[in-house]
């Protein structure tokens, strides 16, 4: 049993597992991260970013003015902004035999995996999965395919190239994986694989190994998944959460009893108590409305605002902010938007983008929320370009995805404030030690950034897995040989070849019986069969063929049981006269030599051997001697 | 409880035998008990004075009661125990104790094996009233001799251990008292009292020196076996009796005491039990407190403090510190316990320290060696016990409480800039930002268990406040703010974490000698999270911040005109709570008003009608009652005198809002400021509360505004009479005295006759009664008796023409009513022509006299201090002052409840038939 480990992000995994005889892989999830070394997709001409000068090495030598912008210091990328891809060279992805999907946010390089590879296998999720990770593809789609670049950078992907480049870009990662985004079609084709389950369902694949999401409790239609054979448990565990509000509660019970525990997806944010940022987050935004400022919320369109929007509403009452208007920007309807008290009480106000209606409807101070967080394409920029220069208004970071600082880079200099509240309802190392303790699995695999404190606060040993045994970390490019091995395989009997048996008891409550039958494997299933019974020969009177003699079926020579008593056996051996025996205590029994005769008997417990060169008569004398104490079957 | 009545009325005297006679009897039965135990409350008041002798004299029934119910044989227990109870309470004075046994009732009631064998001793009522009877009675020599003839100090002593909990209570003190009660004397005794004395001497010194009871020694017997009992329950009531009696034992019997118990004690100290830690504890520092300083009881209490459990040492060396003489060693010791989890926790270094200093001047080297090297092997054992301790998360919590909040108390000037530095390192490990340097390896469990924990954050955060009294506290002012707007920060705050944050802040800000150099981080930094928090989801929050807010005014640290807009957009809060607390705290920022200018004038304007329109519109009762409490405030320091005629207006609509209220306290508020209003319109005239500052400004009102519903209706020009209105207060040697007709009219205009009449016909009672003692205030001082009565100063005359409107108010059908009443009857006495005087300018007198019942007025208006005079208001302030169950709480109504109780049962069930 193997994990091989395509993604070293935490919270974006992209493992496959091999149990039995499937290749299973459990999420995809897209690192978005790469984004921030790209320039802004501005909606509108922005002056600003078009005049920003190119970027020449000190000495001259390297001339990237095209390719590479610079803003406040650092470097930006001016190009349709790129992604980090699972890795794709450790095993070939064509082999893969289904993925399973934990939730929305893990399975966005779907198509990346499913499309132009040679994948031919399934994708299994839930319904919501489904629906609102189409919802989160086509919103990136749309983002991206609206303001097309004409160019593409890809001179300073070049190693030495990419050596001498200046911060945070020398040192991005695979930069050589990195693509720019998926079409609609890539979208639409992926998500005609995916086949819905609900949870709790048993999905059996191949006879081999049976899959079945559980709820995970974080976002709307979030699983985590068993694998499971006869004798072997197989958890993963992929963004649970405790602090329900809308999805169904974590079943914690199912995860019981597994053999291997994969945990990925515990909170990013573990000093930020989502409570905490929630009060903080309404307390930032009645203070800026309050001083006549904007609030502007980057968010994605599902997931945490559920839970901003229910807050907001309770406070919008009790802070006196009843007046100030509350908008909504995405390209993409989202009907789960429907439930919420907000837009049915007409509060919150929705429109796909800033053009149209929404120009016309526009009044400040207001509290926007859009997308896209990492601020480089969607409605934000706009935002952010509109409002960055007066110190009245509030951005305010809720998605903890993307560092607020690396987001706000190309922005600087900036006179609006900036709040970073960021709400991740992840489990926690607290809780997921508590679930732990609970579930008792026998082995933890997980990131290796849980396996030690956060590299910010080092002192803080409270925020990493501390286990017993201690976890198995890994990291990107990983493959995991899983500790443990598969000892048994079920098998069935058919009711003929069981009839024929006969036990017989070799102890109180245990009884053997020999099974001579013929062993079917199909489908990964095991039968025994009765042995087929020689055919009779067709009558013929013509000249008789020679056929092949039909293998001889030899009545099974009985089994024997039982171990030879040394005391005993010796005294049996003088009986019959042999008493020159020198015994020799070896690692396993014991070796009688048997000095008159030159012979040689070797007890073991799996095996008695006599060697007596050109003496049968004795051979066979000793063998039925050493029979005498084994029982026969 | 019915309150203790010294003498018997008449009337109780005549139903007390009847009572009697119905209790004795048998066949009754009391529905309710409560009514002894009102009965027992009640006598006892009586016999208060002269224990009971006087009582005895006049009630011999009671007498009869007691040997009527102990003589039977099988009495009900609770009126079995009611006798008890009431016989000691009777044989407490020599008399009533004489009176008792001549009729042989002590000796019968006393015998506890008689009610064993009448199966009622098993009822612990019964025997609770056995201990309460004899505690009672054992107040002279005769009642001594009685118990020791009688043989009771045995059965006392049994019942210590009752599995009763309050009847074995009972009996410890009974025998405390016993121990007490009669102390020994020893012939020649000195008593030590400074310092360490010499080893108690071995008991058969004292034996000889000594006259103790056979009683005394017979107790002393008993607990010493007590304390070396296996049983945990009789050691547990030994070390009790101890503690209870040490504190009240004269030297003898502390002596004789110490010398019987302390080598039991050493047993059960060097035992180790921790079930006995507490109890132990208590013993040893009522022996410490009670006498002098002992060398061996000094050993045990070290030996306490090295309790293999940290948590149970902490919790003796908490209890150790508040004593005021400690040898510097056991204080040394008491410091090393509870500083110990701490330096443990912050690797702050606070023992070494704290230990050399103490070595420099108290010690010899050899002994510091010595002792050294004996620290030093017991360090790597109690370091273990306390790491294990401190990992486990519940104890760690409580240690560590406990540690912190004793901080002060061991301090000594000098380590205090260290331990305060232990302190703010703790409070940051609480909020996970402790920097990796100073966590001490090892101790990173601990640590975790302490992250995020409200609690320590708590003590934590009272002890940084409670340590800005040390000295050398001012230079760390900076950084210890810094470590409170960390948490004012934190979004993960606990309420109740950010109040205690603030009220910390607000010590430490006050500590400063300079403020003007917090300036910048008050204003960059606290500011704009005091911003921040006023915008919190939790109203507990918001509502804190607001009264820091108002704190902060009055330190000065900030100025009011940045802190009064918050305050203002505050009076909107959802929270009723918050709303009120802006309120107040706006009227902290008043008295600064004058020192800030014009800008907080400007808010003033702003604050005031919004403060209006809260006593007005507001649902919630806080809220009307801060701003009525706001415009008191306000009135001590803008005058009247300096005030303009918007001023009376607004405090008109104050008075009238404020007064039909529909919360008491509001109205109660209301006629705290009509009193002020009274004080200062009357200066000099009006008594003011015995003790009170004489009232501050002179009074010149000024008519010019509107007039409200008040209008005077004479026509006296004001305005000319009075002197031009001064613009600021300057203390006068002499205050000036206005004319009290000027002032009366001045009152009326302001409403303050309508508001005080509103009080008094209030439904409240508390309300009521502060109006009437008022108007009595302001009508012996102000008004002229009525004529015919006494003759009255000249100016009287234009006092009596005073008049106000009471048309459209709720009780002026009433006050007319009392008018006429009044009227007619003086009418009657002094004839025609007083009436006409009377009325005045309401027209043809024998007229108006007729026809007073029935109109509301007489068209214009009510003379102020006629209508006071007819209230009756000595009557209504006798009747007001009585708490409205003082019938029922009578003991003669008590008596008759019992009464009619009983004679409910004898008749038969009525039995109704209700088809």
């Amino acid at each position: 049993m193997k994990l091989y480990c395509l993604s070293g992000h935490p919270t974006l995994p992209c493992n496959v597992l091999k149990f039995k005889s499937t290749t299973i892989m459990l999420d995809c999830g897209l690192d978005t991260t790469s984004v921030l070394q790209f320039l802004p997709l501005p909606l509108v001409h922005s002056p600003r970013l078009s005049k920003l000068p190119g970027w020449v090495s000190k000495d001259g030598t390297i001339n990237l003015e095209k390719e590479l912008k610079e803003c406040a210091g650092r470097v930006f990328v001016d190009s349709q902004p790129e992604f980090c891809l699972p890795e794709r060279e450790l095993l070939d992805l064509s082999t893969i035999d289904v993925i399973l999907i934990s939730n929305y946010h893990c399975m966005m390089a779907l198509p990346y995996i499913t499309e132009h590879t040679g994948f031919t296998g399934s994708v299994y999720a839930t319904e919501p999965t489904l629906q609102i990770g189409r919802l989160l593809m086509e919103e990136l789609v749309n983002f991206m395919e609206r303001v097309p670049k004409a160019q593409s950078a890809t001179c300073w992907k070049n190693k030495e190239i990419q050596r001498v480049l200046p911060g945070p870009l020398k040192d991005a990662v695979e930069v050589l994986t990195w693509k720019t985004c998926y079409s609609i079609q890539d979208v639409n084709s992926a998500l005609s694989k995916v086949q819905l389950v609900g949870y709790s369902q048993k999905v059996e694949l191949f006879g081999a190994v049976q899959v079945t999401p559980l709820s995970s409790g974080y976002s709307l239609g979030s699983s985590n998944w068993i694998i499971q054979s006869h004798y072997e448990k197989v958890s993963y565990v992929s963004g649970s959460s405790l602090l329900t509000t809308h999805p169904q509660p974590m079943d914690q019970s199912s995860l019981k009893n597994s053999d291997v525990l994969i945990l990925t997806g515990l909170t990013q944010m573990p000093t930020a108590n989502p409570d905490g940022m929630l009060g903080d987050f309404c307390s930032n935004l009645a203070m800026t409305i309050r001083a006549g400022g904007n609030v502007l919320v980057p968010c994605y369109s599902s997931g945490v605002i559920y839970d901003l929007l229910e807050c907001l509403y309770q406070f919008i009452e009790n802070a006196n902010l009843g007046s100030t208007p509350f908008y909504f920007l995405s390209p993409v309807a989202n009907m789960f938007f429907e439930i919420s008290n907000l837009i049915q009480t007409n509060k919150l106000k929705h429109y796909p983008s800033i053009h149209g209606d929404f120009s016309t409807d526009f009044r400040q101070p207001c509290v926007v929320f859009t997308g896209h967080p990492s601020l480089r394409f969607g409605d934000v920029v706009h935002f952010m370009e509109l409002w960055g220069k007066s110190s009245l208004n509030t951005i305010i970071f809720t998605e903890p995805d993307f560092s607020y600082l690396d987001a706000l880079a190309p922005y600087q200099p900036l006179s609006m404030k900036c709040v970073y509240c960021p709400i991740d309802t992840r489990l926690n190392f607290h809780q997921v030690s508590k679930l732990l303790k609970e579930v008792q699995p026998l082995h933890v695999v997980c990131p290796e950034q849980y396996t030690q404190p956060p590299p910010s606060q080092s002192h803080r040993s409270d925020l990493m897995l501390e286990l017993q045994p201690p976890p198995m970390p890994y990291r990107r490019c990983s493959v995991l040989g899983l500790p443990f091995r598969r000892r048994y395989e079920r098998i069935h009997l058919l009711p003929e070849l069981a009839k024929s048996l006969v036990p017989s008891e070799i102890k109180p409550g245990v009884s053997l019986a020999t099974v001579s039958a013929v062993l079917q494997s199909k489908d990964n299933k095991h039968t025994l069969q009765p042995v087929p019974k020689p055919l009779p020969l067709p009558p013929s009177k013509k000249r008789k063929r020679v056929v092949e003699e039909p293998p001889e079926v030899l009545a099974p020579k009985p089994l024997l049981s039982g171990s030879v008593p040394l005391e005993a056996f010796l005294a049996v051996l003088h009986k019959h006269g042999i008493t020159e025996v020198k015994v020799e205590e070896t690692a396993d029994g014991h070796i009688l030599h048997l000095q008159a005769e030159d012979t040689l008997i070797q007890l073991e417990e799996d095996g008695t051997h006599i060697v007596c060169d050109n003496n049968e008569p004795l051979r066979t004398t000793l063998r039925d001697l050493v029979l005498r104490f084994l029982m026969k079957l | 409880m019915i309150p203790p009545n010294c003498v018997m009325d008449s009337e109780c005297m005549l139903l007390l035998p009847r009572v009697c006679a119905v209790l004795a009897d048998p066949r009754q039965s009391l529905p309710d008990d409560t009514s002894l135990e009102k009965l027992l409350d009640w006598l006892t008041g009586l016999t208060k004075e002269d224990h009971g002798q006087a009582l005895l004299e006049s009630c011999p029934c009671l007498l009869d009661y007691i040997s009527t119910v102990c003589l039977d044989k099988t009495p009900d227990p609770s009126m079995l125990s009611f006798s008890l109870k009431l016989s000691g309470l009777l044989a407490a004075s020599q008399h009533g104790f004489s009176l008792l046994q001549d009729r042989s009732v002590l000796g019968v009631a006393y015998d506890s094996e008689r009610w064993k064998g009448a199966g009622l001793w098993e009822d612990p009522s019964v025997r609770i009233g056995w201990i309460h009877g004899v505690n009672n009675m054992l107040q002279h020599a005769l009642a001594l001799h009685f118990l020791e003839q009688a043989g009771l100090t045995k059965p006392i002593l049994q019942l210590q251990t009752d599995p009763s909990l309050f009847v074995a209570l009972a009996a410890n003190h009974l025998l405390a008292h016993l121990l007490t009660f009669h102390q020994p004397t020893t012939a020649s005794h000195t008593t030590q009292r400074n310092g360490l004395s010499r080893p108690l001497s071995e008991e058969g010194e004292l034996v000889e020196t000594t006259q103790a009871s056979s009683v005394t020694m017979e107790i002393l017997r008993h607990l010493e076996n007590s304390l070396v009992s296996d049983n945990h329950t009789q050691v547990l009531q030994g070390l009790r009796l101890l503690s209870v009696t040490l504190p009240q034992a004269e030297a003898a019997l502390r002596e004789l005491l110490m010398s019987r118990v302390l080598r039991p004690l050493e047993g059960l100290v060097l035992a180790g039990r921790r079930d006995l830690t507490q109890p132990l504890m208590d013993v040893l520092l009522a022996a410490y407190r009670s006498g002098p300083c002992d060398s061996r009881l000094v050993f045990l209490m070290t030996s306490m403090l090295n309790s293999q459990n940290s948590s149970d040492a902490a919790l003796c060396a908490a209890a150790t510190l508040p004593l005021d003489t400690c040898p510097p060693d056991l204080r040394e010791k008491v410091a090393a316990v509870l500083l110990e989890p701490l330096q443990a926790i912050t690797g702050v270094s606070l023992l070494d320290r704290h230990n050399d200093q103490q070595t420099d001047h108290r010690r010899t080297d050899q002994q510091t060696d010595q002792m050294d090297s004996d620290q030093d092997k017991q360090w790597d054992g109690v370091s273990s016990v306390l790491l294990d301790h401190l990992n486990k998360k519940s104890s760690c919590i409580s240690l560590i409480c406990l540690c912190v909040s004793n901080t002060l108390a061991v301090v000594h000037t000098e380590s205090c800039a260290s331990v305060l530095h232990a302190v703010m390192a703790l409070l940051n490990i609480c909020n996970g930002q402790s920097s990796p340097s100073t966590a001490v390896i090892g101790y990173s469990k601990a640590i975790t268990n302490l992250i995020g924990c409200s609690k320590v954050q708590r003590c934590g955060l009272d002890a940084l406040a409670s340590l800005s009294t040390c000295s050398g506290a001012v230079d760390l002012v900076t950084d210890v703010l810094r470590v409170l707007l960390q948490y004012l920060h934190n979004p993960d705050s606990d309420a109740t974490v950010v109040q205690k944050s603030y009220q910390a802040m607000l010590r430490w800000l006050n500590i400063s000698t300079e403020p003007l150099y917090l300036t910048p981080l008050v204003g960059q930094d606290l500011l704009p999270v005091l911003k921040k928090r006023m915008c919190d989801v939790r109203w507990e929050v918001r509502d804190s911040t607001v009264e820091f807010l108002g704190h902060l005014c009055v330190s000065g640290v900030v100025s009011s005109c940045t802190i009064t807009p918050i305050l203002l957009e505050a009076l909107s809060d959802q929270q009723s709570y918050v709303r009120a607390s802006a309120i107040s705290a706006l009227a902290k920022s008043l008295p600064l008003s004058g020192q800030q200018g014009a800008a907080q004038d400007h808010v003033e304007k702003e604050a005031v009608p919004r403060v209006l329109h809260i006593l007005s519109q507001d649902s919630e009762g806080f809220a009307r009652r801060a701003v009525v409490q706001f415009f008191i405030t306000w009135l001590k320091t803008h005058p009247l005198s300096s005030s303009s005629s918007s001023s009376s207006a607004v405090l008109r609509s104050v008075l009238s809002l404020g007064s039909v209220d529909l919360d008491w306290e509001v109205k109660c508020h209301t006629l705290e400021l009509v009193d002020l209003l009274m004080q200062e319109t009357l200066p000099g005239q009006l008594g003011s509360e015995p003790g009170s500052a004489p009232p501050p400004y002179a009074v010149s009102l000024s008519y010019g505004g509107s007039l409200g519903t008040n209008n005077p209706t004479h026509t006296h020009s004001l305005t000319s009479s009075l002197p031009p209105p001064p613009l600021t207060r300057t203390p006068a040697p002499t205050e000036p005295i206005t004319a009290p007709h000027l002032g009366l009219s001045g009152l009326v205009n302001l409403g303050v006759i309508t508001a005080l009449l509103n009080g008094l016909f209030d439904c409240d009672r508390p309300v009521a009664l502060k109006a009437c003692s008022l108007l009595l205030r302001l009508r012996n001082t102000v008004c002229p008796r009525p004529l015919g009565q006494v003759a009255v100063a000249t100016d009287n005359t234009t006092v009596s023409e005073v008049m106000f409107d009471l048309s459209g108010q709720v009780w002026a059908p009433e006050v007319i009513l009392r008018l006429a009443e009044k009227r007619e009857c003086d009418w009657a006495e002094d004839g025609e022509g007083v009436c006409d005087r009377l009325v005045g300018n309401c027209g043809s007198s024998s007229e108006a006299c007729g026809r007073w019942t029935e109109r509301s007025g007489c068209g214009g208006g009510i003379g102020v201090c006629e209508v006071l005079w007819s209230l009756g208001l000595e009557e209504r302030q006798s009747v007001l002052s009585r708490s409205s169950d003082h019938v029922q709480n009578s003991p003669l109504s008590l008596l008759q409840d019992i009464l009619t109780a009983t004679r409910a049962a004898d008749i038969e069930e009525v039995i109704v038939d209700c088809y």
